[in-house]
């Protein structure tokens, strides 16, 4: 069985820069920043010990390379604190699990592909992106 | 070994709060926007990898927590013996190859 590997977080906010911090304007539906209670109209004021100057890209970077993550927040004027840990965060899916099944369109748009029915005949190299 | 690209939802759309500037390019809001706007990708970036486009439910880029970008290993089977992480800081390709490399030379891949 392959040993588990650590991981960065995922959190499922959409994020917008303000004078304080970070706005969040939004969380992905059933993400874990849901389950955590972020809020939209929430200002993320602090991430671990960055406070001042904090924006987005600094927000993320902290996010995605810290094991534990405190959020000091800002709730129609009252101060909030959310705490975490990256395995809390990126716990959807493990080393050891079975990937999930999906049938995809090909990029050419002549029909579409099972992930299992390449799967089930060689391993698979899997890249998520987009171009932006 | 097959090797593929899953399209998912931009990361920087030019409609979003973060757009990318070098970039015109927005959210995609039909299954054929998304395909064009992948198609797009490839043809910009002489992408040669199979792709293939996530549906507008994100139904796979949620399943595997891959937005903005993520690499998988799956052996035979398909289970997850590389999970790489999030980029852009966590998307390693020379880590991913590293491993690869390591993973089938060891047989570690094949069921």
């Amino acid at each position: 069985m392959p040993t588990k590997q650590r991981v960065g977080g995922y959190l499922g906010l959409y994020l917008q820069d303000c004078s304080q911090g970070v706005l969040i304007t939004g969380t992905h539906p059933n993400s874990p920043a849901a389950t955590l209670g972020f809020l939209p109209g929430d200002c993320i004021v602090q991430i671990n010990d960055i406070g001042d100057g904090l924006n987005g890209d600094l927000l993320i970077r902290t996010l995605f390379t810290s094991e534990k993550v405190i959020f000091k927040v800002v709730r129609a004027n009252e101060p909030l604190q959310i705490s975490t840990s990256v395995q809390e965060l990126d716990r959807i899916l493990s080393v050891g699990d079975v990937a999930p099944d999906c049938t995809l369109s090909k990029v050419d748009g002549d029909g579409s592909v099972r992930l299992s029915s390449l799967w089930n005949e060689s391993p698979l190299f899997l890249v998520f992106g987009s171009y932006t | 070994m097959e090797f593929l690209l899953v399209y998912i939802r931009e990361a920087h759309p030019s409609d979003s709060n973060w757009p990318d500037d070098s970039v015109q390019l927005n959210d995609a809001r039909t299954l054929h926007e998304r395909l064009s706007a992948a198609s797009f990708c490839g043809e910009q970036l002489n992408l040669t990898l199979p792709t293939v486009v996530d549906d507008l439910d994100d139904k796979a880029n949620q399943s595997y927590s891959a937005w903005p970008e993520r690499i998988y290993i799956l052996s035979r089977g398909g289970i997850i013996h590389y999970r790489g992480g999030l980029g852009p800081w966590g998307f390693k390709t020379e880590e991913a190859e590293a491993f690869l490399t390591s993973a089938l030379s060891q047989g570690k891949l094949r069921s």
